[in-house]
């Protein structure tokens, strides 16, 4: 393996598209996250769960897949304030984790972000590209990881087997 | 052949490690740190190529990327073509050759040519091949002066990589005034990249003996490099050419070689806040008769082959200058054992006096030139002459170094859209103003002396750490050895008895006489000299010649250099492989590729895929045992026109839109009235351009109140996403809509044919799928199979149909369900290919077929889609373009007249099948199961009124004569569809 990295393509997690007025969204997630992410493109993580601010009015949140079903019933989309729009997406996305020593190295080859830790800090999130395809990037404590349209899951795999091959 | 011209000492390389290596199938030794045209140098080898037009022999001319004679192709493991020999790292096993001869450049048939060359000049295919046409003598032309053949497979082992790199400074170049600013910027913390495209970082330092702090050179460059390479702000590439510089400070590195041998090369792009170009200086040539014969270099080159690669080509030199430079070559080809026969200058000056003392032994001919280089395919003697071609004499010598001065490489700047502008200390164009963050320093921006490159480095810095706001850290400038330098411009030798070839361009070919042919026939601005010559073009790119080539424009034209101006320097700077620009992207990722969760199971099934748009690959049909393709197609087909089939449509787009203004939004985008829509109730509509053509079309559904299920095509899926998010980003803020793609969150399972209703019965569903209870375009949603489902009523092949849409993770299991309750129905999987002849049958209109950028809802005789009743995008143009009553394309059937007559799609339809203009195109034709003919749609003007006319298909040998009908050839009355 030209890199020392751990790739792995993650279990699916539930996943919320959140979109509407910060207070509304606020309010409709303060059992779950006392304050929202501040700056955009930036996320908060609480027992487990993450809150994405990755666009105007737009959030994700991200759950282990096993919590899906409660936060379906918390999140029901008929019951939500009127303004506020929940999709569940947890389909839509698949994850990999680059972990280890050249993490760095497979995202530069794959991404044309700045993965240095002074500018890609770690509560950093953003939907950038890999591989040419819109991808949602974040860091992780042992490296990084993206998540793609699950439709591109089978292609980001042959591209990541391509870039640590020998 | 052995080392016969290696120096017993000195250089740069490692004289332990010898390697072995093929040239134009002979074998030779080399040493570790070689590269391939020193090693041949000092094999005695003198003829490495052919000449691109008249295939005279060539030896080396340069030691770097100025190289414009020799370029060989690698073969083996190593297959590249284009490949400059200087740039070539010797290593064991390494195997080149030749390119544009036959058999070989030591006897090349090529070289035939040249006793015709006086009637191929500069533009000669431009007056000569016009009869009958160009493209007839284009291949052969292309045969006879090419370059290198590409590889015809790739590389057995490794790979190319691309990556993206960013820092606050790139400094392109490690010579001292790249080394001298980086170190300075790295040492006030700033993200520094420096990248060198030699093997060893040092520039001129590494072919000369200079001293800095009175010390030799190269162990000032050897304590910086080693500072630089401890700090974790820098990223420090050798063998790395920087050879594009785009848009807002974007770079373009090839690294040729990695720290990991599996990577072939690396490709970097680099986006800084500033970079700076310490790119040095290269020289340029002399233009005299035959100074393209192996055995004349330019002096620089012959300076590091003796200081860094211990070689020295010949046993007697002779050098010929207009400038001060050359005299240290002349002190190294002596201290290293060498003889060094004359100093031709072409100043009346010379040098000054201390240099002259310092060369004491030396024959020196002030205010003279070489007129002529007699010999081959080696160098036998010059004739020298006064400048006026008078007291001519001929010298004995082997090897003749030439140096017209020296011109920064401005390459880079000028690729940046830098303007640049003539200096005349230094006889060259120098770096005027920069459009970009960019600065040049040392040579590069045209101060030549050592001293006077540590001094731009230094300045340099301290600009860039003011605007990033940053400490300067104190520098000490180091002192180096003194040096001079002046010129007098010689831009070509004009004696009057220079008969022969002079060249100006040697890569290109071009010489004197055909910039002075391009001047007399009126290409005079230097672009139009550059196209209709080719000098400065190519691989090239004008490094050793161009200013030679403008200097002697100015000299025909009367006019300073300055006028004249310079062409524009284009990237790459240096070939560049196609491998190192791809990286990874090859093989089965050249294109992207999306897949559903069924591809596994079509490609188990043996199912033909390929891509049916936005990158899904999908089976186009599902052929058994030994099957032809329209066999397998009829027998989907059949299933779903009398039993029952089942498609995957996961890759239709599907957004969920949310707000209480989406009613008003829809009604916008829609050409017809979604708003008024029930919750459950579906609707089909058009979503039409500002300029009224059809975009897409789709499904409307009501999922509630205020929420909203939108189904498009799945090839527009991405680009109605855009043209929604503009609609309500910038001419709609204030409206509350929210807009979420759920295309890969719901994938579906559609079941059709007289029989989808008792298959859906028996995989078992809570919802009631009566035809009462459930309409055609109804929505519902349940459990179907035991899996939360939404089942949408709508058909797109003309029958009963189910959409069955569950979350992607379950569709595999739907499908497989699907397959086992249909069993006793004999159900079938249905390709792309049958959906296509189904939606023919029914006369359903397809994006790209029927709807090709022309058409509107009227021409496909849907105008019941477009509503009296309210605005919508596109509306307005459709009116006025149907406002001027001109004759329309409109959709019609087509029966061909003999029932096994096929039609290819986009076949013309012609009056009276006549060879005029067309009056409309077959848009499809396909062999429909159920009329057992083939059948047809097309646009064809007037055609609403035509039906029941013959028209006639103009094919290129014959035509078909087609009845033309209504476009619809099964269920006319959507009985079916709705049952």
């Amino acid at each position: 393996m030209v890199y020392d990295v751990d790739i792995n393509r993650e279990q699916m997690s539930a996943l919320f598209d959140i979109k509407g007025p910060r207070n509304d969204v606020k309010n409709l997630l303060s059992s779950m996250f006392e304050k929202l992410p501040q700056d955009p493109n930036t996320l908060v993580y609480k027992k487990n769960k993450t809150l994405m601010f990755i666009g105007f009015e737009h959030w994700i949140l991200r759950a282990a897949a096993d919590e899906e079903t409660v936060l379906r019933s918390k999140l029901d989309p008929e019951l939500v304030p009127s303004n506020v729009s929940v999709v569940l997406i947890s389909d839509s996305l698949v994850f990999f984790s680059i972990k280890g020593k050249n993490a760095k190295d497979i995202m530069k080859i794959a991404s044309p972000l700045d993965f240095d830790f002074s500018i890609f800090k770690e509560n950093y999130v953003t939907f950038s590209e890999v591989f040419g395809i819109r991808a949602l990037i974040k860091r992780r404590d042992d490296g990084f990881e993206f998540g793609v349209d699950q439709s591109f899951g089978n292609m980001i795999s042959d591209y990541l087997a391509r870039t640590i091959k020998d | 052949m052995s080392n016969d011209n290696r120096l017993p000492e000195g250089g740069h390389i490692d004289r332990v490690t010898r390697v072995n290596f093929f040239f134009n199938g002979r074998s030779y030794t080399g040493f570790k740190g070689d590269t391939l045209a020193s090693a041949l140098l000092a094999n005695g080898v003198k003829v490495t190529a052919r000449s691109f037009k008249y295939h005279r022999p060539r030896g080396i001319i340069g030691v770097g990327v100025e190289e414009p004679a020799s370029i060989v192709e690698l073969l083996g493991n190593d297959a590249s073509g284009n490949n400059l020999i200087t740039m070539v790292a010797l290593k064991e096993g390494l195997r080149a050759r030749s390119v544009n001869c036959w058999p070989s450049a030591e006897f090349d048939f090529g070289a035939l040519i040249q006793v015709f060359s006086s009637l191929i000049p500069a533009g000669f295919y431009y007056k000569t091949f016009k009869w009958p046409t160009w493209h007839f003598f284009e291949p052969f032309i292309r045969k006879a002066a090419g370059l290198a053949r590409a590889p015809e497979s790739p590389p057995k082992e490794g790979h190319f990589e691309s990556r993206n790199a960013h820092a606050d400074v790139l400094v392109v170049g490690a010579g001292v005034s790249g080394l001298m600013t980086a170190v300075s910027l790295a040492r006030s913390g700033v993200r520094v990249i420096i990248a060198d495209q030699d093997s060893d970082p040092g520039g001129r330092i590494l072919s000369q003996k200079s001293e800095i702090n009175g010390k030799p050179a190269d162990q000032w460059v050897r304590e910086v490099v080693a500072e630089l390479n401890q700090m974790s702000n820098v990223t420090h590439l050798q063998n790395s050419t920087v050879w594009a510089y785009r848009e807002h400070n974007l770079l373009i590195i090839n690294q040729r070689k990695t720290e990991n041998a599996s990577i072939i090369e690396r490709n970097w792009r680099v986006r800084t806040k500033h970079t700076v170009l310490a790119t040095g200086a290269l020289e340029r040539s002399l233009v005299f008769v035959n100074n393209d014969r192996p055995g004349v270099m330019m002096a620089s080159a012959l300076q590091a082959y003796v200081n860094r690669f211990s070689v020295l080509p010949g046993k007697k030199v002779v050098l010929f200058t207009n400038n001060d430079s050359i005299y240290s070559v002349a002190k190294d080809i002596i201290n290293a054992g060498g003889k060094v026969v004359a100093i031709v200058d072409a100043r009346a000056s010379g040098a000054d006096s201390e240099t002259i003392k310092a060369l004491n032994n030396v024959r020196i001919i002030s205010n003279s030139v070489i007129q002529r280089v007699i010999g081959y395919k080696k160098v036998k003697s010059v004739e020298v002459c006064s400048n006026k071609g008078t007291n001519l004499e001929s010298i004995s010598c082997d090897l003749v170094g030439h140096s017209g001065g020296w011109n920064p490489t401005v390459h880079l700047h000028s690729q940046a859209r830098g303007t640049l502008k003539f200096c005349d200390n230094i006889s060259a164009f120098v770096p005027d103003k920069s459009i970009q963050k960019s600065w040049s320093v040392g040579a590069a921006s045209g101060k030549l002396l050592l001293q006077e490159a540590f001094s731009t480095a230094v300045k340099v810095s301290e600009c860039i750490l003011k605007e990033l706001s940053l400490k300067n850290s104190s520098m000490d400038i180091p002192i180096s050895s003194e040096e001079s330098y002046s010129i007098e411009p010689l831009w070509r030798v004009t004696t009057k008895k220079n008969t022969g070839k002079a060249f100006i361009d040697i890569q290109n070919d071009v010489t004197t006489s055909d910039i002075d042919l391009a001047v007399t026939e009126g290409y005079s601005n230097v672009e139009h000299v550059k196209r209709y010559t080719t000098g400065g073009m190519g691989i090239d790119q004008g490094k050793v010649g161009n200013i030679n080539i403008i200097g002697t424009i100015a000299d025909r034209k009367g006019v300073s250099l300055s006028e004249v101006g310079t062409t524009t320097f284009r990237s790459p700077f240096t070939p560049i492989s196609f491998g190192s620009l791809s990286g990874v992207r090859e093989g089965s990722v050249v294109l992207p590729y999306r897949h559903t969760p069924i591809t596994k199971w079509n490609l188990s099934k043996g199912a033909f895929m390929y891509e049916a748009g936005a990158r899904w690959r999908r089976p186009g049909y599902f052929p058994k045992d030994n099957e032809n393709f329209q066999d397998a197609v009829n027998r989907e087909c059949l299933a779903v026109r009398t039993s029952v089939g089942v498609y995957d449509g996961s890759p239709l787009g599907k957004f969920e839109l949310k707000g209480k203004d989406v009613g008003e939004f829809l009604d916008l985008i829609y050409t017809n009235v979604m708003s008024s829509l029930a919750p459950g109730k579906g609707r089909y509509g058009f979503m039409l351009t500002d300029d009224g053509l059809i975009f897409d079309d789709g499904v409307v559904f009501r999922l509630s109140g205020e929420r909203w299920l939108l189904s498009t095509s799945s090839g527009h899926s991405d680009s109605v996403h855009q043209h929604m998010e503009k609609i309500l980003q910038f001419d709609h803020p204030d409206w509350e809509v929210r807009v979420t793609s759920v295309t890969s969150q719901w994938s579906n399972a559609t079941i059709c044919g007289p029989n989808a209703r008792k298959v859906l019965e028996k995989l078992t569903t809570n919802i009631d799928i009566t035809k009462e209870a459930f309409p055609f375009m109804s929505f519902k949603e349940g459990l179907v199979g035991g899996l939360p489902a939404r089942i949408i009523r709508v058909s797109f092949t003309g029958e009963l149909s189910f959409e069955i849409n569950v979350a992607t993770r379950h569709v595999l299991e739907l499908w497989e369900k699907i397959l086992v309750a249909g069993k006793e129905y004999n159900i079938l999987p249905v390709g792309s290919e049958a959906s296509h002849v189904l939606r023919v049958e029914k006369g359903f209109l397809s994006l790209g077929h029927e709807v090709d950028g022309t058409v509107d809802a009227y021409d496909l005789g849907m105008g019941w889609v477009m509503s009296k009743k309210k605005d919508f995008i596109g509306k307005r143009s459709v009116e006025l373009r149907r406002a001027l009553k001109k004759s329309r394309r409109e959709l019609v059937g087509i029966l061909p007249e003999n029932p096994d007559d096929t039609i290819p799609e986009g076949a013309p339809i012609t009056p009276d099948g006549k060879k005029v203009a067309t009056e409309g195109f077959t848009t499809a034709c396909v062999w429909s199961v159920l009329r057992k003919r083939w059948v047809g749609l097309a646009l064809i003007e007037e055609g609403h009124s035509r039906h029941g006319e013959t028209a006639f298909v103009r094919l290129k040998k014959r035509v078909i004569k087609v009845t033309v009908t209504a476009p619809i050839f099964h269920d006319p009355s959507g009985e079916l569809l709705r049952s």
